[in-house]
C-alpha cells in the first residue's frame, strides 16, 4: 500500500488513527504494531512469505539483542549470526533472486530499510551503547512502524527509544504532522509524478532518437522526479511520525543547493549516509587511518552504497563514479568549490544530472547512447529524428521543470515557515490534499521510485 | 506488564497474522485461478466474433466505384507503369520492384501511434490529423493541430484540402467499448472521408499489437481483443477504394505481440521503429498501387 493511494488516504489512515487516538496511552504501541501488520499485509497480500520474513527479522533482532546482553561471552557469535541472517536474506532477495529474474519476482517491500534498521540496533547493542530493549512489542514497533517501514527514513533505535516507552501527543503536533504529510503528498503526486512523464517519454521514444536538448531536459526531469519523489515520501513519513508522537530524523536538506558532491551527500538521503558512516566507515577507521586507507574505506562505503541501491552493474558504476568524484574533491578541488560557490553551483548543475544517468539507465550500452545524446555525438548529432522534439516537451513539461528548480531552492520553504496562521496553513493543506486526491482519482499516480530498493 | 505488552502475546499476534495471510492467499488462489496465457495471435483470430451482416459495410462503401487508373497516378505512385496499376490485379503477387509511394497530398488520421509516426516516421509531405487519445468517437468532433494548417476539425481539413491517400489507424483507445458501436462510428468516419475526398484512396490500418507483458495483464487492451477488432476492420476493405494494411508484420515477435525490443512502452514503437513503419507504409502503398497487396 502506498501513501499516495486513495486506499491508504481514505481507508487505512482514518481507521488507524481513530483507533490509535481512541485507545489508552498504554495500548498505543500495540495498536501501532497491529496497524503496521495490517498495512504490510495488505501491501503484500499475494506474498505472505514476505510478511513472514519481516516477522523473522523482528524476532531475530529482539532475541539476538537480548542474548547479547544475557550471554556476554557469546556476544560476538550471536551478533555475527544475526548479522549473517539479515545479509543472507537481503543478498538473496536483492541480488541472487533478481538475477534469476523469474517473471513474477518481487522484492519484499522495505527489506533494504528494515534490514539496515535491524543491523543498526544489533550493532548498537553489541557495542553496548544501550541495553537490549526488554519488550518485543517495542522492537517490533521500531522495525515495523508503518510510516518508515518501506522507504525510510532509516531510523536508529535511540531516535525513538524514549517515545517508545512514554510519549505525549499534543494537538499542535498532530496538526503540524498532518500538514507535513500533506505537503509531502503534494510533492509526490503534483510534482514528482508529473515530471516522471518526461523521463518516461524519453524512454518511450528511445534514447537514440532524442535530440540533445531533450536529453538534458529528460535527465533534469528525472533528477527532480527522484528528489521530490523521495523527499515527498520522507516528509510523509515524518508527518505521520509526528501524528503518532515520534520525531523521525530529516532525510533531505536542499541537496541540489550543494556546491560539491561531498556536500550533496551530506544533504541527500541523510539517514542512509549517516548509517554507512556510523556502521561501516567509522568501524573501518574512517579518515583517521592514513590517506590510502581512508581512500580504501571510501571505496568500500561507496561500492556498498551503489550495491544497496540495486543489483544492476549501473549501480556499481554509479557508486564507483561517486567514489572517484569524492576522492578528487577531498584531495584536489573540493575546497576551491567551497570558496567559489557560483562555480560550485555550476559544477553541480552539470554533475548531479550526469550522476543520475548512471543511476537511472540500467543497461550499459544504453548509458553510452544516452551520454552520446547529451553531448551531441555521432551518429545522431544535435537533433534527433524529430528535430523540434524539445519544443514539444518543453511546452508540456516546462512549467513542472520551472517549479522543480524553484522547489530545489530553500526559498519556498522559507516562505512557508514564515506562515504562522493556522487558517492559511489549513487552506493550503486542503487545496494540496484535494488536488492530490483528484490526480490519484484520475489515475495520475505511480509507485514510489525508492520502493524498488 | 500488560497483556498486550507481553512477548508471548506479540508472538501469538504474529502467528495469527501469518496464518490469516497464508489462508487468504490460498483461498484467493482457489477462487481466482491463475490467468491463462493467451494463445498466439494466430489462434486468437478464431476468437473474433463474426460480424453481423451489414455491420461493417454500408451501401456507400459497397458501391464504391472502381478507381480510375488516373487516380492511382494521382495517388502518389511514381515510376511504375500505369498499365500495371489496375486495382483489379489485387490478387497478383506484389511487384518486388514497386517504388515507395510519395506522401504528397496524403493525410494520416489516428491516435498516439500516429502522433509518433508524424514525428519519427519520416513521412515528409503528409498531413497528420492526430492526437493522443483520439478515437472513433472523437475523431469527427474534436479538433487537432495540423502542421501548416493550424487547429482544425477533420471536416474542416477535408473540405479545405484535397488528398489522394488517407490513412486511418484508430481503435486502441476505445477497444473496451462494444465493437458494434465502434465499427458504426468507424464506418461513419470512412463515409465522411469518402464524401469529402471522392478521389482519395483510403488505407485502413490494423491497430498495432501491444507487448506480450501488457497483453497478458490487461483485461481490456490485449492482443486477442486487438486481433478480433482488426479482423472486423479488414472487412471494410474492398480493395478498390479502401485497402486494409497491417503493419504488425514488422513489429510482431514470434508470438504475435509487439516485440519488446521495438517497443518504447507497452503499446508504442520506439522512435527508430516509427521510421521503419513509415518506410513500410510507403513501400506497401507502392506495392498496392502497382497492383499487388
Amino acid at each position: 500500500m502506498v501513501f499516495s493511494s486513495l486506499q491508504f488516504l481514505c481507508g487505512f489512515l482514518p481507521i488507524f488513527f481513530l483507533c490509535y487516538y481512541a485507545v489508552a496511552k498504554g495500548a498505543r504501541n500495540f495498536v501501532l504494531l497491529l496497524g503496521s501488520v495490517v498495512f504490510y499485509a495488505i501491501g503484500t497480500v499475494d506474498r505472505p512469505q514476505h510478511l513472514a520474513l519481516l516477522f523473522g527479522a523482528v524476532v531475530i533482532d529482539y532475541y539476538a539483542a537480548r542474548g547479547m546482553d544475557k550471554f556476554r561471552g557469546m556476544r560476538t557469535p550471536i551478533f555475527l549470526l544475526s548479522l549473517l541472517y539479515h545479509l543472507v536474506w537481503l543478498g538473496y532477495y536483492k541480488y541472487t533472486a533478481s538475477f534469476n529474474t523469474p517473471i513474477d519476482f518481487v522484492l519484499p517491500a522495505g527489506i533494504s530499510f528494515y534490514t539496515f534498521q535491524g543491523i543498526s540496533y544489533l550493532a548498537d547493542v553489541y557495542k553496548r551503547q544501550y541495553p537490549a530493549e526488554p519488550l518485543l512489542l517495542n522492537v517490533a514497533c521500531y522495525i515495523m512502524m508503518f510510516p518508515q517501514l518501506i522507504a525510510g527514513p532509516i531510523v536508529v533505535f535511540p531516535q525513538v527509544q524514549k517515545e517508545m516507552h512514554e510519549r505525549e501527543i499534543k494537538k499542535g503536533q498532530i496538526e503540524l504532522g498532518a500538514a507535513i504529510f500533506i505537503f509531502g503528498l503534494g510533492m509526490k503526486v503534483l510534482l514528482a509524478n508529473q515530471l516522471a512523464g518526461l523521463w518516461r517519454d524519453a524512454q518511450s521514444i528511445g534514447f537514440p532518437s532524442i535530440s540533445t536538448p531533450l536529453a538534458w531536459m529528460a535527465i533534469f526531469a528525472f533528477s527532480f522526479q527522484l528528489y521530490f519523489d523521495f523527499f515527498g515520501y520522507s516528509l510523509m513519513a515524518i508527518g505521520l511520525g509526528k501524528m503518532l508522537g515520534f520525531e523521525f530524523p530529516q532525510n533531505f536538506n536542499h541537496p541540489y543547493m550543494s556546491v560539491t558532491m561531498t556536500e550533496f551527500w551530506r544533504r541527500w538521503h541523510m539517514t542512509l549516509g549517516s548509517w554507512f558512516r556510523e556502521y561501516v566507515y567509522i568501524p573501518m577507521g574512517g579518515s583517521r587511518v592514513g590517506a590510502l586507507r581512508t581512500i580504501f574505506n571510501m571505496l568500500v562505503v561507496w561500492t556498498l552504497t551503489g550495491i544497496w541501491h540495486g543489483a544492476g552493474y549501473n549501480f556499481i558504476l554509479w557508486g564507483l563514479g561517486l567514489f572517484v568524484v569524492l576522492v578528487l574533491e577531498k584531495n584536489i578541488y573540493g575546497k576551491f568549490m567551497d570558496r567559489h560557490r557560483v562555480i560550485g553551483h555550476m559544477y553541480m548543475l552539470l554533475l548531479i544530472p550526469l550522476s543520475w544517468v548512471l543511476f537511472s539507465v540500467e543497461s550499459l550500452p544504453d548509458i553510452g547512447v544516452f551520454f552520446s545524446r547529451l553531448f551531441a555525438l555521432p551518429p545522431t548529432g544535435f537533433f534527433g529524428a524529430f528535430a523540434t522534439d524539445y519544443q514539444k516537451y518543453l511546452g508540456i513539461y516546462g512549467k513542472f521543470l520551472a517549479i522543480g528548480f524553484l522547489f530545489s531552492t530553500p526559498l519556498p520553504y522559507r516562505i512557508l515557515q514564515r506562515v504562522k496562521s493556522k487558517f492559511v496553513i489549513g487552506i493550503l493543506s486542503g487545496v494540496i490534499l484535494v488536488a492530490s486526491m483528484y490526480c490519484m482519482w484520475m489515475g495520475m499516480d505511480d509507485p514510489f521510485l525508492y520502493f524498488r530498493f | 506488564m500488560k497483556r498486550t505488552e507481553s512477548n508471548g502475546f506479540i508472538i501469538l499476534v504474529m502467528v495469527v497474522a501469518l496464518v490469516v495471510t497464508f489462508v487468504a492467499k490460498v483461498v484467493g488462489d482457489f477462487l481466482e485461478p491463475p490467468k491463462q496465457t493467451p494463445p498466439p495471435s494466430v489462434q486468437t483470430q478464431s476468437q473474433a466474433p463474426t460480424p453481423a451482416p451489414g455491420d461493417t459495410t454500408s451501401s456507400q462503401l459497397d458501391s464504391a466505384p472502381v478507381i480510375p487508373i488516373a487516380a492511382f497516378a494521382a495517388a502518389g505512385r511514381t515510376g511504375v507503369g500505369v498499365a500495371s496499376a489496375s486495382p483489379e490485379a489485387s490478387s497478383t503477387p506484389p511487384p518486388l520492384d514497386a517504388v515507395p509511394a510519395t506522401m504528397e497530398d496524403t493525410l494520416f488520421i489516428g491516435d498516439s501511434r500516429t502522433v509518433g509516426l508524424s514525428e519519427y516516421g519520416g513521412l515528409d509531405g503528409a498531413d497528420f490529423f492526430c492526437t493522443t487519445g483520439m478515437n472513433v468517437f472523437t475523431a469527427r468532433t474534436d479538433g487537432a493541430d495540423v502542421y501548416n494548417v493550424g487547429w482544425v476539425t477533420l471536416s474542416g481539413l477535408l473540405s479545405s484540402k484535397t488528398y489522394n491517400k488517407v490513412y486511418v489507424m484508430l481503435g486502441i483507445n476505445e477497444i473496451g467499448y462494444p465493437f458494434e458501436s465502434i465499427l458504426g462510428e468507424y464506418k461513419a468516419l470512412l463515409e465522411d472521408i469518402q464524401t469529402a475526398q471522392p478521389n482519395a484512396l483510403i488505407f485502413v490500418q490494423a491497430n498495432l499489437h501491444v507487448t506480450a507483458s501488457r497483453s497478458y495483464t490487461d483485461d481490456v487492451v490485449n492482443n486477442p481483443a486487438i486481433d478480433s477488432y482488426n479482423a472486423l476492420l479488414a472487412e471494410f476493405a474492398d480493395n478498390k477504394r479502401i485497402f486494409y494494411i497491417d503493419a504488425n508484420e514488422i513489429f510482431d515477435d514470434a508470438n504475435g505481440a509487439l516485440d519488446e525490443n521495438k517497443a518504447g512502452d507497452s503499446a508504442h514503437p520506439l522512435g527508430a521503429n516509427y521510421q521503419e513503419w513509415g518506410q513500410w507504409i510507403a513501400q506497401k502503398t507502392g506495392q498496392i498501387l502497382a497492383g499487388g497487396q
